[in-house]
């Protein structure tokens, strides 16, 4: 700790920034919550169907929050460079280590992985071994690709043509009763066979997370090597190199949304999704800082390189971001629901997002929830300057929109199942099993470095701002 | 005998200069925060600080209270949310019922970018006319332009102003005052 203080800025020079021994209960607390909390999923997921179908979804659901909160603190870093932003240099750190957690996530991915090769669509339908009578015509198909020369070598009424037109679910499932209870691959999901088939998929999520592993690595190291060497040029060098890398981040970002959570309905497409996930990224990491910040200084750390006016700034992205989900959640539904065409409204009606009212199932209550829970109230509670200013306000809100964030996690991947609503328990012991792992390897990628950057060119500029 | 006309300069002597305030000029930030704050404490309430850029901070050392521009803006914003909304269902459900893509006629999704946009406008038209309004700008003229010593206000030097219509303003104790600050030079500005 001593080696490291020393360096420190004049008006932090007592706070205390590395964690040290008292990390450690807490770490292993976290590690057994999430070896224990996998575990009891899996078995409950056992009993629930065997086939594991309800745990790979539950298991999604919180796997996506975590990736969600890792890529919103690769995201800030990356924003906070590319800007050369000065507020934000002493709450770096916190972001840089929730990017760091990108290894374990990689590691975490491996039941996703594992799902798709046990080819019988549990997690995403498309999923599922290609009937033999259509592989021949498909594979003819893939030598001289042309749309209608597919639809012209499918016999008339077969389940392709029933699907294009009425995307309603129930229906499906009792005409084509499967193993599983997933409906058997179409001819809209044989088309898509070329980019959504388990190899390729795999190939993909292995370049998205070698890249955003490097990434957070790079960044992390980088910052921490910098508190050694006081070298400014390490600070030139990751500014020179955000520009690049956002735009390499923002694609993988949008297509690895495209694919963990928009192919669960292999039929729909959106192509706002990759902003939409990401919207939820962002909102996940603020949320997420300001709580590391609340719960760090509550124990004594970073007591006056964080202060009100870094706060205010977090609320502002954070009144920001609510603003943008809205923002993007309506574009996306507005533009479905004007056009009115079955293949892009199914998504919404899957979720209850109806005014018909046989359409209105639990997931409606879900989908109004959103509406408010994301957008309408914390809009006009962020609003003003002193909600952001006041901790105790800004801690409120922070939770509220995790929690509601979560809700929309769970509102995008679990409709897909079978379109019934279910009571989110599996969920939630999903939860707590990642939860635990993730927050153990944060604690260790806290525990590995000072809290705050030591010698950022910037740093003596984000301690002493004020907001206007 | 034009030119000689307009060569000479006005008359001044029917206005005799009056005292428009005293004015200290200081050259750097912290110095004019200290005597901001020194002339705040002493209880004058028309006086300003001059700088050539933003000093964060300084709204609190002049003792100046928060503004009500926020409120005029939310205020713009909630009748640009309500007056569209109004006028989209005049004009498309009431007065001129138009069956647009089959939606009903009062139809609230499609409305609603209409809706954000008009609160946008009005609410950031209030924020530009409503600064305008609140700092009495477009101001053409101030007894401050006549003094040379002020030009240096745009590019590096700091000006404490007192005006002379302050209730607490008073011709020796005003300058007495200003002097305590240790400011590179007083002066009366004339009007």
């Amino acid at each position: 700790m001593s080696e490291h203080t020393e360096h420190s800025h004049a008006t932090s020079a007592d706070e205390r920034i590395e964690l040290g021994q008292a990390a450690w209960p807490v770490y292993n607390i976290a590690k057994i919550a999430g070896i224990v909390g996998i575990l009891a999923a899996l078995l409950l997921g056992f009993f629930e169907d065997h086939t594991f179908r309800r745990f790979f979804f539950a298991y999604l659901v919180s796997y996506a929050f975590f990736l969600s909160i890792a890529l919103g603190g690769i995201a800030f870093v990356l924003m906070q460079h590319l800007t050369r932003a000065g507020w934000s240099v002493s709450t770096r750190r916190a972001a840089e280590a929730m990017g760091a957690t990108m290894p374990i996530l990689a590691a975490l991915a491996a039941p996703i992985v594992v799902s798709l090769f046990l080819n019988n669509g549990a997690l995403y339908r498309w999923a599922q071994p290609v009937p033999a009578h259509v592989e021949g015509e498909s594979q003819a198909n893939a030598t001289q690709p042309g749309a209608e020369r597919l639809v012209e070598q499918k016999p008339a009424g077969t389940d392709g043509e029933q699907v294009a037109n009425s995307p309603d679910r129930q229906e499906l499932k009792t005409e084509h009763p499967s193993a599983h209870g997933v409906p058997p691959l179409d001819e809209i999901i044989l088309k898509k066979r070329i980019w959504l088939n388990p190899v390729f998929f795999t190939i993909r999520l292995i370049i998205y997370f070698a890249f955003w592993c490097w990434l957070a690595m790079y960044y992390w190291r980088q910052s921490v090597l910098q508190d050694r060497n006081d070298d400014f040029r390490i600070t030139e060098r990751l500014q020179t190199l955000s520009g690049p890398l956002t735009l390499v981040f923002f694609f993988t970002l949008t297509f690895a949304a495209f694919d963990l959570i928009m192919s669960l309905d292999p039929h729909w497409y959106s192509t706002i999704f990759g902003i939409y996930f990401f919207t939820g990224c962002m909102l996940a990491v603020f949320a997420s800082l300001v709580l590391v910040f609340t719960l760090l200084q509550r124990l004594g750390y970073m007591t006056s390189s964080v202060n009100t006016e870094h706060y205010h700034d977090m609320g502002k992205w954070l009144f920001a971001w609510t603003f943008f989900w809205g923002y993007i959640a309506f574009s996306q539904f507005m533009l479905i629901w004007y056009s009115n065409i079955p293949e892009e409204t199914s998504w919404f009606v899957h979720r209850g997002a109806s005014t018909r009212l046989q359409d209105v199932n639990g997931w409606s209550w879900v989908s109004l929830a959103l509406l408010f829970g994301q957008f309408l109230i914390p809009f006009p509670g962020l609003l003003s300057r002193w909600v952001k200013r006041k901790k105790g306000s800004l801690v409120f809100w922070a939770c509220w929109i995790l929690v509601f964030h979560w809700i929309d996690v769970w509102w995008m991947i679990s409709p897909e199942l079978n379109g019934r609503f279910y009571i989110p328990i599996l969920e939630i012991v999903c939860f707590i099993g990642i939860a635990g792992l993730w927050f153990a390897t944060y604690l260790r990628f806290l525990n590995k470095a000072p809290l705050r950057p030591l010698h950022d060119p910037r740093l003596s500029e984000a301690l002493v701002f004020q907001n206007a | 005998m034009t030119t000689q006309t307009l060569d000479t300069p006005v008359r001044t002597d029917d206005f005799p200069p009056e005292l428009a305030g005293y004015l200290a000029e200081f050259d750097d930030v912290n110095t004019v925060m200290s005597a901001a704050e020194v002339v705040r404490d002493a209880g004058y309430t028309r006086w300003d600080v001059h700088s050539p850029f933003p000093i964060h901070g300084m709204d609190e050392a002049m003792g100046i209270r928060p503004t009500i521009l926020p409120w005029l803006v939310l205020a713009g914003g909630l009748a640009g949310l309500g007056g569209a909304l109004l006028m989209e269902w005049w004009m498309n459900a009431y007065d001129y019922g138009y069956m647009v893509s089959g939606k009903p006629l009062f139809s609230l999704p499609a409305f609603i970018p209409i809706m954000f946009e008009a609160t946008v406008l009005i609410a950031s038209l209030t924020a530009v006319f409503g600064m305008l309004f609140l700092n009495k700008l477009p101001m053409l003229y101030n007894p401050l332009f006549k003094s040379d010593r002020f030009r240096r206000v745009t590019n590096d030097r700091f000006f404490v102003v007192i005006d002379a219509t302050d209730p607490k303003f008073d011709e020796v104790e005003t300058e007495n005052l200003l002097r305590s600050l240790n400011p590179l030079a007083i002066e009366q500005v004339e009007d």
